[in-house]
């Protein structure tokens, strides 16, 4: 049963949160890594996830896949409510929804030869028999472009991007519609990367994938998704089709983002938006607005209201106006009104756009 | 010869590693030079050399299984591979300072980031006691931490990334370098840290009158900060030049390879055009030019096959190793770590230094 | 500026340095013995073990024929002449005799076998026991890992010896399913129930570190469950501290039969082992007999060194740190 909008995954709400097991003295608390965020991905199309650390954006890749269990929210995949599956039929939801890895060294066992690894998938679900598994290794080798012969070897053996296309390979073992690939060339050096990226985008086209690309490299979810989603402190605060969240940023955070990102154009040495310190702990996250310490339109805006509506917070040793509404009222995503796949999360762009 | 607008020359550096499986040619010919108050960028993937052109430097190299095979390193006219050990010592954390690419592991994670500071204070200064914690208060606010006088009596663990960035170039800032080496410094840290890092650099860099040397892969933080630039690949030079130039015209087809693969902002493509193929190993290197099996150029040029090219300045200021680059065969063979007045003709043999050389032989260092 | 660029022939990436020809691959374990080859110490020490393992696996052959009266031998027990007890080093015996006139050479190559025998069998038991606990404890966590923990935690708060005394005391009565417990099976049963504790820590601790690292989540995203991770993914990457423990735990093993035997809690009466040879040496050093003891106490510390200086060699060749993949 298919979504005929096309919509392969669909998230609502969804909410993870590790608890804090305290000391005798401690009080509790947990690290709130997403809390309350929305996505679609749609069919053969990538869905770009940006952010820093501490936004949250690994562990919604993770989430979605089931490997860490969500606090709270809805995970559909093709129309069907995963909380609602269980046993065969859920492990057949989770046999079409794969993961590749950042780290190449560690996402493959040492131990292993590059045949065992790849072929886990086909043996842990039973999905072929015993003679065929050597033929559909061998296919999968050189679908991501490398030999067949390798198939004894071991995976120090290889580079960094080996390695990775052997990931790749193993995600597809299970013939999956989704991958959530991790932060895939974050490790790799620029060249390979490229190659990683351009094999990546070749397997969409082939074969129909969806992606869900998480990374912190602006340029490139620029250039590999069809749409990006931005997170801060583990909520979505801005949404939209990829060129136009690089044309028209409209969250501060964006904005401060995209201006803090190097250019490489050495004509061009900007300027860059300066964010006054450093992302909050998960922990015990601002009030309001998350990103409301660290704004500079919320800074701006308060110089013109009056002290009613505005909000005195410490920021970076200094006392520092706000507007009142960021610090108490938490933002929900709204669409710009001119283009409404566009959405962002600030209250005092939805007022005053 | 030895000149005063340098403040460093790097000659004829090689830098060779013996291992079990044979001898790493890790670095293997470098010649390059930074003048006083410049950004030099030395750019290349992982694997090429650059970290290790950094640590011979400083002579940071273990002494088995590595060694400085030949070269010469001048720092203000002084060959560093003749200093003694405690002589170099001096040098080390005091007149050239070195900053890293894990924070978290190049603090010690046992003592007060006040501690450490004072450490270096103490090394390198003649100051103690109060008077090296008033000035390491100092330096935490040179660096743009907030707060100081609180900060600096807190352990590693509890500053973020960032900040322990910042305690790193205080360290270094403590013995008044003249030279600040700066291995992959921001490449851990996010896009905004990085932004906030590489602008306190700079801004170091012009109020102190400082040198920074900057080891990166990140080509676009190359554009935003540096002066001059050096493409490293396989423990050779390809490329050297300015910023500004490299980035409108780069000549060698390697650095033309890495601006294609990279995705820039604002400019989306449908697909990266890629350099094929892997880095080769240091223990199994082409033949001729090292560049040769994944070069669009001369990947079947029996030239580029059988002989490796070295550094030409095939314009002004602009050096590059590859025998296809326009103007390669009739430009001199200068050397870059000479200032452009001292001219010294070209001499035929192709691995004749262009300053007396020092003993060849394998130094011993502390 | 420059033309888009296609490569003509896609080559197969080459593996680093590496000869890049198909086959088999070279793993981790191939690594490490290759690396061991090269030891020279490692090697020596290998060879002396061999011989200490060869000269064991005659003194058991001797055994089990003499215990039969194949061949005309007799039981060591019985190869007594008062005549020539207590006799220094001769000709004829090359290291004396001791109080009932036996060779003390032979005497001490029979103590090879039961030294192996405790060394090898305790460890037989109690790493695998070790290895098995600490991964469930480390993977499974929470209450698996509460209980494994406490009941570690409080048999290592017994000092070892004690225990060990305790349990062979105990087994001098007992008879558990059936097995005389009262000789060297029971030193080795008494020592397994100790010594399985340190295997244990290494590979919960281990096993803890494994079980976050990427690979696993990969195996658990491809449809593995718990058990499947356990057995492919964990028991592998652990496996090479099971056979550290074992070198390491061999030595203690010796040393501890060593000092059972000596306080008459060892082996069997009529058996003979390095710990009752020092353990009659008492009375002989007063009276001026160093032989028997010198003897005794020269092999085993030909032996434990040798297998003191090859399990530090192993423990090197298998450290994944000391790799540079």
């Amino acid at each position: 049963m298919s979504d005929p909008n096309g919509t392969i995954l669909r998230v609502r709400g969804l909410k993870t949160h590790f608890p804090l097991r305290g000391g005798l003295l401690r009080r509790r608390g947990a690290v709130r890594a997403v809390d309350g965020v929305d996505l679609d991905v749609l069919r053969g199309q990538t869905l770009g996830l940006v952010g820093e650390s501490g936004s949250g954006k690994t562990t919604v890749g993770r989430t979605v896949l089931g490997l860490i269990p969500a606090t709270a929210g809805q995970i559909c995949f093709d129309g069907q409510d995963l909380a609602g599956l269980r046993g065969k039929a859920l492990k057949s939801a989770r046999r079409r929804m794969q993961i590749i890895f950042q780290d190449p060294v560690s996402s493959l066992d040492p131990r292993m030869t590059v045949s065992q690894i790849i072929s886990e998938p086909i043996v842990a679900n039973r999905l072929l028999p015993r003679r065929r598994r050597g033929r559909r290794v061998a296919e999968l080798l050189e679908l991501v472009g490398l030999s067949a012969r390798y198939v004894n070897r071991y995976p120090h053996e290889f580079s960094g991007g080996q390695r990775q296309r052997i990931g790749i390979a193993r995600a597809l073992a299970s013939q999956p519609e989704f991958i959530v690939c991790d932060e895939p060339i974050s490790a790799l050096d620029v060249s390979i990367a490229a190659q990683i990226l351009n094999l990546l985008s070749d397997l969409q086209d082939r074969l129909g994938l969806s992606y869900l690309f998480i990374a912190h490299n602006l340029a490139v979810v620029e250039h590999f998704a069809d749409e990006v989603a931005v997170m801060y402190l583990g909520k979505i605060v801005e949404r939209a089709p990829s060129l136009s969240l690089y044309a028209r940023p409209t969250h501060p955070y964006t904005q401060a983002l995209l201006s803090a990102v190097p250019k490489g154009d050495p004509e061009q040495r900007s300027a860059k938006l300066r964010l006054p310190g450093e992302t909050p702990s998960p922990i015990d996250p601002p009030t309001g607005c998350a990103f409301h310490p660290r704004c500079a339109l919320t800074r701006q805006m308060a110089q013109d209201l009056p002290m009613a509506q505005v909000h005195t917070i410490v920021g970076d040793g200094e006392p520092v106006r706000v507007v009142r509404r960021c610090a108490e009222q938490t933002p929900q995503l709204q669409s710009l009104p001119d283009t409404p796949p566009h959405c962002h999360a600030c209250l005092l762009r939805q007022e005053y756009p | 010869m030895n000149d005063d607008r340098a403040l460093l020359q790097v000659r004829n550096l090689k830098t060779h590693f013996h291992t079990e499986d044979g001898l790493v040619r890790a670095v293997d010919g470098v010649n390059f030079r930074i003048r006083p108050a410049e950004c030099f960028a030395l750019v290349g993937e992982s694997g090429c050399g650059k970290s290790v052109t950094a640590f011979s430097i400083l002579r940071l190299i273990p002494c088995p299984p590595g060694q400085i095979a030949d070269g010469q390193i001048l720092f203000e006219g002084r060959d560093l591979l003749t200093l003694s050990g405690s002589r170099m010592r001096q040098v080390r954390g005091g007149q050239i300072g070195m900053i890293f690419q894990e924070p978290m592991s190049s603090l010690n994670p046992v003592y007060t980031v006040g501690w450490q500071i004072v450490e270096a204070i103490r090394l390198h200064r003649r100051l103690g006691g109060a008077a090296a914690r008033k000035l390491a208060i100092e330096l935490l606010a040179q660096v743009g931490i907030s707060a100081p006088a609180q900060r600096i009596d807190e352990y590693p663990h509890q500053l973020s990334g960032g900040m322990r960035q910042r305690v790193m170039i205080a360290i270094a800032l403590a013995g008044q370098p003249k030279l600040l080496i700066a291995d992959e410094p921001t490449t851990a840290l996010d896009v905004t840290i990085q932004a906030q890092i590489l602008e306190l650099i700079q801004g170091l860099q012009r109020g102190r009158d400082l040198s920074v040397m900057l080891i990166t892969h990140d080509l676009a933080v190359v554009a935003e900060v540096a002066d001059t630039v050096a493409v490293m690949y396989a423990s050779k030079l390809a490329e050297l030049t300015d910023v500004r130039r490299l980035f409108a015209d780069p000549l060698h087809p390697y650095t033309q390879g890495l601006f294609r693969s990279i995705p820039r902002l604002g400019q989306k493509a449908d697909r990266l055009q890629t350099i094929p193929g892997n880095v080769p190993s240091p223990l199994a290197f082409p033949s001729g030019c090292k560049f040769h099996p994944r070069c669009p150029i001369g990947h079947d040029l029996p030239r580029c096959r059988a002989e490796e090219p070295w550094l030409r300045e095939v314009a002004p200021g602009h050096w590059a190793a590859c025998w296809e680059c326009p103007g390669y065969q009739t430009a001199p063979q200068t050397d870059p770590s000479e200032p452009p007045s001292a001219t010294i003709s070209p001499t035929p043999a192709r691995d004749a230094p262009t300053a007396p050389a020092p003993a060849a032989g394998p130094r011993e260092h502390a | 500026m420059v033309e888009p660029y296609r490569h003509p022939a896609t080559q197969p990436p080459a593996s680093p340095a590496k000869q890049a020809e198909a086959g088999p691959g070279r793993s981790l374990w191939g690594d490490a013995a290759a690396k061991l080859r090269r030891d020279r110490v490692a090697m020596i020490c290998l060879a002396v073990i061999a011989v200490y393992a060869l000269v064991g696996l005659g003194a058991f052959v001797y055994d089990l024929l003499a215990g039969y009266g194949f061949l005309g031998l007799q039981p060591f027990a019985q190869m007594t002449d008062y005549r020539s007890s207590n006799q220094g080093p001769s000709w004829s015996h090359w290291l004396g005799t001791d109080w009932a006139g036996r060779d003390v050479l032979f005497k001490t190559v029979l103590g090879v076998k039961v030294s192996l025998t405790v060394g090898l069998m305790s460890n037989l038991i109690a790493v695998p026991l070790g290895m098995l606990l600490g991964a469930l404890a480390g993977f499974y966590g929470r209450r698996t890992d509460a209980v494994i923990t406490w009941l570690y935690s409080t048999l290592s708060s017994i000092p070892g010896i004690i225990l060990l005394i305790a349990l062979k005391f105990a087994f001098q009565e007992l008879s558990v399913w059936g097995l005389d417990l009262r000789g060297i099976t029971g030193v080795y049963l008494a020592l397994a129930v100790v010594s399985w504790i340190g295997t244990c820590r290494l590979v919960r601790a281990e096993t803890l570190k494994l079980r976050e690292l990427d690979y696993v989540l990969a195996a658990r995203a491809g449809g593995r469950g718990g058990l499947g991770i356990l057995i492919h993914h964990i028991f592998p990457n652990v496996f090479h501290l099971g056979i550290i423990s074992f070198s390491l735990g061999f030595v203690g093993a010796i040393s501890a039969e060593v000092i059972l035997s000596y306080l008459g809690l060892g082996v069997e009466v009529g058996q003979t082992s390095w710990g009752t040879m020092i353990n009659s040496a008492r009375m002989d050093l007063v009276a001026g007999r160093w032989w028997e003891l010198t003897s005794a106490v020269t092999a085993m510390f030909i032996l434990v060194l040798a297998l003191n200086l090859f399990g530090d060699r192993l423990r090197d060749a298998l450290d994944p740190r000391l790799r540079n993949v």
